[in-house]
């Protein structure tokens, strides 16, 4: 805060000054006396005042004073000269021709304009802000009251397409579900490479709920130069977020409210029954020719037509959005408040999440030199889940797998319980006989002192606490057949995660100058300390009718009461930081930043427990200088700079990684026992190194604006869960195993294309980013990402390769379909394969498919994305339009069928179920209608989906050999969404100041509007997990869907 | 005003001067420092060996009837066809490998921390454990991988494939080391003379070794003070795997009644919800408890079968027609490592033809059938009769309980093993693909 404050203070300060005609008295000797003033009438101090007489290039300098007078001495009278006057923040102005009068007072008054370009916005540096025009690193700045925010209710997401370098995916339409943040690409191979965040200066790894209507300003701290201020914890980037402050003068009262509705944009389509018995009979009788047998299709005698994935969905979802704040004050006393509300319907059945949130901010000059900044903030989330991920439950997708000829309940209104007819839990069953919570509640508090004893000199103290409590509850009915008797799961669960986090901080700031040079040091010390305590427990079930009534909702109304083994434990760590800055700003045309932090972690071992992180950068604005064209109005602002800094990341090491212990919790016969759980491993902090250079320019005087950088950072000893020979007593350790490299390009531009009639103002930006693996450990090339968790999510899919980018996707390439049994290798067709099935390429040409003829195919990350900002202001109405793009990535369809089951298996995923007279039949898993329609049915007929064929055919491989791990699943990832477009309508000042309103404003957007994707599923964004070195990276599992949403709105404003 | 803020602020800062302390305070709160065990915690560990040989004999308990023909799919679920068939890449095989070198590491861990305790000779009994779980578990490796990679301390270092003969030397030296260390029979659910004993007879039959398999069963069929018997009838065969029992056929198992960490023999195979992951094979369902010219009236069938052909009862599911005998949890079954019944077939076994097992084998019979065989019919047979009738017996007494597989292949009868369809290198196990990447082994032909 210290530069803007020393800004502040000047205009305030000198804010009663005059000017007396006969204080400015031209001399005879020639000197001219001036005053330059504000449009407000108040002076101005530090103007640089350069004048040169016409024709000549000895040029002269002046620099105002507190009062804003300046003294131009030696002038000849009768000589034209030419005056310029710059200061930051204010545009430029330009005397061309002024001549100097013999025996008359020689004076002069100007007054300068307050510059509007986005370059005179303050940027919140971490510990501190400075002018955008003053700033030598990459910063992106987004500001959520510019953006249209459409349905979108984190504040993290409005960074899509509207901050180059940031790429950012949602990865499932569950409401609520956060947003993948990825700073300048992929830092880092076993966390999720999330940035850290900031939020009114208190960092955190996870980022909180928050009303995005309280957010004043969203940085992202993008190289190393500006990120290091962070340290051991910003390779990632970093992001900032400001939350709004009061301001002085009339009380400012704004409410706005939506409401709306969405719908799927693009669904996948199950087949109907007869498409259903036509696929299967098809797979049936594929067998029966390979194989010799007479199995017969089994059909049960009254068809029941079921579109299941209907049947537990909404057919529309709802979003609703209530907001008010308040903000007033005066010059000593600043306070705002706010209350926000968001509730939004997820696509399924009882799926929801609704946020309430409150925020009051106060900020109170204690003495002239003291002032208390009090922030407080409260959040309430509750969500109603639905099992979705659970690879069991998964009610989506076990929706999309049943067989369409039955209904969900039998005669009697009861659910048809899996076993019998269905073979699946009954999605609809396991929808409305659970009910999830999860309730979050959220309190964030800073209280600081700004304390200013001289001119210059500002010490700040605070303390921060962010708290969160997580309260989950499963309660299940005894209908829910599924679970209510299963061991391990009660009738009533509930977990509490309360988490908190404390900082304190001191930071010490001196700003000052000498001549022109502006510095500004900075010193400080911070202390944060982080603990969750988890709490979970169960109840009995419904097995044995020992907990007694589904009406019940107490955890102790059984006999017993279970610990849930996933749900305790104990994490915490501490980080204590000494941290500084110089910033050198010489008039306006070279600056400097240098800034340096030392980290303390509790992670490591004592010895090894401080890192330092220093960086530097340097910044050159060309057109402060003299031999800039001062009359040229094309470029009006350049600015070059470059960065080097060093950044960590903590992210990857366990709270305990620094120590050897044996763990409890092996318990035998009722008594408790130990065993070794893991040995001390000798790990690092992961480094990057990041070099940054960048130009910031401005035309026709801030009317386009253009920002380019080219980054290329080097991140070494990445911290993996390296892959262990069992022998060793474990499968993975911590380890520092290699090398990455991240390189870019970011281009931005913002401009406003016309300022007729017709206002538009346009803005687009593009980043290209490449990853590349350089090394691994022990010096191998390639290291196989083991499959992790269900198998049927799609198995081993990823592989780190050295040269490759990590989330490289590794595995069967398909060439198309065998047409002819003929074409089939002989070895394969001993396998079983056969005219109809998947052509794979036959990477090491031994005639056979294996594991060993897997190959680098692709990539989940994309190599450029980005979006264009349209904005339309005819009289009182407002159009806009916000795109965003991705291009280059790859995603996995699992939900397909990789391994299996999923909606391609034609023939491969069945199941005995019971019918009616007790007999065991075979039964089929539903299939999608596009593989109903494009299945291979001979020779010609497709070269990309198979043919259907049971179970049992192919020999010497763990699962379908047409469904194997391969590129018949890999889709292309790359999309153009028009993602909002708003039509909005001001209401006429008559009209509204009869109300006695400020504005008032009404609008519809259209959320999601347009997806233009290649991608089969319904959405190319959607990734199972978020951790790009995971197995599951950029695999589509085939959640719920993101939706179009229509909604209306208004803002009022008071 | 001022003062007191400025002194409020000189405060803050002197609390964060000490933080640099704080950075020492943290801990974990549900593991301790491995330097700050002492002699007490050894018999802590100890339990916590006990709970990782359940999660090791747990997950290798289905294997050998799942790859032997006994099991097919599951409502809602099913089985692959080719259930003898293996590959590298399978997760499950992995999992074994794993869970087991895993456990080996913690019973390592237990016996150098005895060693290293000033007072080793006063933690005898619980090396002696140590021992034979280290047995155990190679045993469980050995019979299907071959020569495995000896840890005999633990170490970060790659340690190559023995041979099999080393192998099963190692778990032989492991037993008779133990047999020294234990205590006689007290408690099924604790390690003993006799368990290590019934293990040693196992060990020494599937080596060949008949004489000391002999032995070593005597050994066992000798001890009088606790008394091992047979259970009579199918109530008691039964009983023998509700929670807690009380079978004096057990000689040991694991007591499998931590509810934090069960493991549901029932919901394998006999599951309270719609859906479970296997049934009795069809054939078995119909013919593996038939009367036959030797014998009559199978006991067990009672125990292992009902009208549901879907379901194997033998493990009880706390519902009444689901099971034969209640059970006080259906989710404690004992994981059982040694019966009686095992200890008069491998003696029988290792006698071979003639007129010593068919007397060996009279209790066994009585206690297993209503009509028993003659002792001139057992003492008629010759080699492969005996041999045949035998593996028959243990296919009886064992199923669902992890022998079949095995059985087959030590005896080498893959005749009765038709899916197995002269593919012999499927009788050794395939080493994991993610273990063949990483530690570089030796790999099993065929593969």
């Amino acid at each position: 805060m210290s530069l803007s404050r020393t800004f502040t203070s000047i205009t305030l300060l000198l804010a009663l000054l005059f000017l007396s005609t006969t204080a400015i008295r031209a001399q005879q000797s020639g000197t001219l006396k001036g005053i330059v003033l504000t449009e407000k009438g108040k002076p101005i101090a530090g103007v640089t005042v350069s004048f040169n007489a016409k024709g000549s290039t000895s040029i002269q300098t002046s620099v105002t004073d507190e009062k804003g007078v300046f003294t131009a001495t030696r002038l000849v009278t009768g000589t034209s000269y030419q005056f310029r006057f710059t200061h930051i923040g204010y545009e430029t102005y330009t005397i061309a021709a002024f001549e100097m009068k013999s025996g008359e007072d020689n004076s002069l008054l100007v007054r300068l304009k307050e510059a509007r370009a986005s370059l005179n916005d303050i940027v919140v540096v971490g510990y501190g802000s400075q002018q955008k025009k003053q700033v030598s690193g990459a910063i992106s700045s987004v500001k959520p009251d510019n953006t249209d925010k459409g349905g979108t209710y984190d504040a993290l997401k409005l960074l899509q397409g509207r901050a180059s370098g940031v790429n950012i995916i949602t990865p499932a339409g569950t409401p609520g579900t956060k947003p993948v943040v990825m700073v300048r690409g992929v830092g880092s191979i076993s966390s999720n490479s999330s940035p850290l965040y900031v939020i009114d200066g208190t960092p955190t790894e996870f980022y909180p709920n928050l009303n995005p209507n309280d957010v004043e300003n969203i940085e992202v701290l993008k190289d190393a130069s500006a990120a290091s201020i962070y340290g051991s914890r910003a390779s990632s980037g970093v992001i900032i977020i400001t939350t709004k402050n009061g301001k002085p003068g009339k009380t400012q009262v704004n409410v706005s409210a939506y409401t709306g509705s969405g719908t799927i944009y693009h669904d996948i389509k199950m087949a109907n029954s007869a498409q259903y018995t036509q696929v299967m009979q098809a797979a049936v009788d594929n067998y029966n020719a390979q194989k010799g047998t007479s199995l017969t299709l089994y059909k049960p005698g009254m068809i029941q037509e079921t579109d299941w994935v209907k049947s537990i969905s909404r057919s529309q979802a709802q979003i609703r959005s209530v907001d008010a704040n308040l903000s007033g004050g005066t010059d000593k006393t600043q306070l705002y408040a706010s209350f926000g509300y968001f509730n939004q319907q997820g696509i399924l059945n009882t799926s929801n999440y609704r946020q309430f949130s409150m925020r009051f901010k106060i900020s109170h000059e204690l003495s002239r030199s003291i002032k208390l900044n009090v922030n407080l903030s409260g959040t309430v989330t509750p969500r109603r889940l639905v099992e979705e991920d659970n690879t069991s439950l998964k009610v989506l997708r076990n929706a999309r797998e049943e067989q369409p000829w039955y209904s969900p309940y039998l005669a009697d209104g009861t659910y048809k319980v899996n076993g019998t007819y269905i073979f699946r839990h009954n999605p609809v069953m396991e929808i409305n006989e659970e009910k999830w919570t999860r309730n979050t509640f959220e309190g964030l508090g800073s209280v600081s002192l700004d304390i200013t004893p001289l001119k210059g000199f500002k010490y700040t103290p605070s303390i921060s606490a962010y708290g969160t409590l997580i309260d989950e509850r499963k309660k299940l009915t005894d209908q829910m057949a599924a679970r209510a008797r299963s061991a391990g799961w009660g009738a009533l669960l509930q977990n509490r995660n309360l988490g908190v986090r404390y900082v304190f901080d001191n930071i010490f700031s001196y700003t000052n100058k000498a001549g022109l040079l502006n510095y500004t040091l900075m010193a400080g010390h911070s202390y944060e300390k982080y603990t969750s305590d988890l709490l979970g427990i169960y109840s009995s079930n419904y097995s044995a009718n020992a907990y007694p009534s589904s009406n019940l909702d107490i955890i102790n109304a059984g006999p017993a009461v279970y610990a849930d083994p996933a749900g305790n434990g104990y994490n915490a760590y501490n980080l204590e930081s000494y941290l500084g800055r110089l910033t050198l700003d010489y008039d306006g045309r070279y600056l400097l930043n240098a800034s340096v932090r030392r980290d303390g972690s509790s992670r490591f071992s004592k010895d090894h427990r401080f890192g330092t992180f220093p960086s530097v950068s340097l910044g050159w604005v060309l057109s402060r200088e003299q031999f800039w064209p001062a009359a040229q109005r094309v470029i009006s602002f350049l600015k070059l700079r470059s960065s080097y800094g060093v950044t960590g990341s903590l992210a990857g090491i366990g709270n305990y990684a620094a120590l050897s212990l044996v763990s409890a919790g092996s318990s035998y016969n009722n008594q408790g026992g130990f065993v070794v759980s893991q040995d001390a491993q000798n790990v690092t902090w992961e480094k990057a190194r990041q070099f940054d250079v960048g130009v910031d320019a401005e035309l026709f005087n801030g009317r386009i604006s253009f920002t380019a950088d080219y980054f290329q950072q080097k991140n070494t000893d990445l911290l993996y869960s390296r892959p262990i020979y069992a022998t060793s007593g474990y499968t993975s350790i911590p380890s520092n195993i290699g090398s990455l490299q991240n390189r870019g390009w970011e281009l931005a531009a913002n401009g406003k294309i016309t300022t007729a009639a017709v206002q538009w103002t346009a803005g687009a930006n593009i980043s290209f980013i490449s990853n590349k693996l350089l090394s691994l450990y022990q010096n191998k090339d390639m290291y196989i990402v083991p499959a992790s968790g269900f198998e049927q999510i799609g198995g081993q899919m990823h592989a780190l390769i050295n040269g490759k980018p990590v989330s490289a996707f590794y595995m069967l390439r398909q060439t198309g379909i065998y047409q002819y049994d003929s074409e089939v290798p002989q070895k394969l067709f001993a396998k079983g394969v056969r005219a109809g099935d998947v052509r794979y390429d036959d990477y090491n040409n031994d005639g056979d498919i294996t594991d060993a003829d897997r190959q680098y195919v692709g990539k989940a990350i994309p190599d450029f994305f980005g979006g264009i900002t349209n904005n339309l202001r005819w009289k009182n109405f407002e159009c806009n339009i916000f795109s965003q793009f991705s291009s280059g990535s790859r995603v996995v369809a699992s939900w397909r069928g990789i391994n299996s089951e999923g909606a391609e298996h034609l023939g491969d995923a069945l199941s005995n179920v019971k019918i009616e007279n007790g007999q065991t039949v075979e039964q089929y898993y539903n299939v999608s209608q596009a593989a109903a329609n494009s299945y291979w049915r001979g020779p010609g007929t497709s070269n990309t989906t198979p043919r259907p064929v049971r179970k049992g055919v192919f020999s010497g491989y763990t699962y379908n050999y047409n469904a194997m791990a391969s590129t018949r699943f890999l889709e292309n990832g790359s999309f153009f969404r028009i993602k909002t477009v708003t039509l909005a309508y001001t209401l006429p000042a008559t009209l509204t100041q009869k109300w006695k309103m400020d504005n008032i404003r009404i609008y519809i957007t259209a959320d999601n509007l347009f997806t233009f994707t290649g991608y089969s599923g319904y959405d190319p964004e959607q990734s199972f997990v978020t951790t790009p070195g995971d197995s599951n990276y950029g695999v589509d599992f085939g959640l719920q869907s993101a939706l179009r949403t229509y909604m209306v709105g208004v803002n009022i404003k008071f | 005003m001022k003062k007191n803020i400025l002194s409020i602020a000189v405060l803050l800062m002197a609390v964060c001067s000490s933080c640099s302390k704080q950075l020492d305070g943290i801990r974990p709160k549900d593991q301790i420092p491995q330097e700050a065990l002492n002699s007490n915690d050894i018999n802590t560990l100890r339990v916590g060996m006990y709970s990782q040989m359940e999660n090791v004999l747990f997950t290798f308990w289905f294997d050998f009837d799942i790859k032997a023909g006994n099991l097919k799919g599951g409502p809602g679920f099913t089985m692959s066809s080719d259930y003898v068939n293996m590959s590298p890449s399978d997760a499950a095989i992995a999992t074994m490998w794993q869970t087991a070198f895993l456990a080996l590491n913690k019973i390592n861990f237990l016996l150098e921390t005895i060693d290293n305790n000033p007072q080793p000779a006063s933690f005898a009994t619980i090396k002696g454990e140590a021992l034979y779980f280290r047995a155990l578990v190679y045993y469980h490796l050995a019979a299907r991988w071959g020569g495995m990679p000896l840890l005999t301390k633990r170490t970060y270092d790659v340690v190559q494939r023995s041979t099999e003969e080393t192998t099963w030397d190692l778990i032989k030296a492991d037993l008779t080391s133990a047999e020294k260390l234990v205590a006689n029979y007290s408690d099924r659910f604790y390690v003993s003379t006799q368990a290590v004993q019934a293990l040693a007879a196992r060990v020494y039959l599937a080596t060949k070794d008949n004489a000391n398999a002999i032995a070593y069963a005597d050994k066992v069929l000798s001890y009088t003070t606790s008394g091992f018997t047979l259970s009579a009838d199918a109530t008691a065969y039964a009983s023998q795997f509700v929670a807690g029992s009380t079978a004096r056929e057990l000689i040991f198992a694991l007591a499998n009644n931590t509810a934090a960490n069960p493991h549901l023999f029932y919901q394998q195979v006999n599951d309270i919800d719609g859906s479970w992951g296997y049934s009795p094979a069809s054939d078995q369902y119909t013919t593996l408890f038939a009367d036959n010219e030797a014998a009559a009236g199978d006991k067990r069938k009672a125990a292992t079968f009902s009208a549901d052909n879907n379901r194997i009862i033998k493990f009880p599911n706390g519902i009444s027609g689901q099971q034969l005998v209640s059970t006080t949890s259906a989710a404690y079954t004992p994981i059982v490592v040694s019966r009686l019944a095992e200890i008069y077939l491998i003696k029988a076994e290792a006698q071979g033809a003639g007129s010593a097992a068919a007397a060996t084998l009279a209790p066994y019979f009585a206690a297993r059938y209503q009509t028993t065989p003659t002792a001139a019919y057992l003492t008629g047979l010759n080699a492969t009769g005996l041999q045949s009738l035998l593996l028959n017996e243990r296919r009886r007494e064992f199923y669902a309980e992890g022998y079949w597989w095995y059985d087959i292949k030590r005896t080498n009868r893959t005749d009765l093993l038709p899916a197995l369809n002269s593919r012999n290198y499927l009788l050794y196990y395939p080493i994991p693909q993610t273990e063949l990447d990483l530690a570089g082994y030796t790999k099993n032909e065929g593969y």
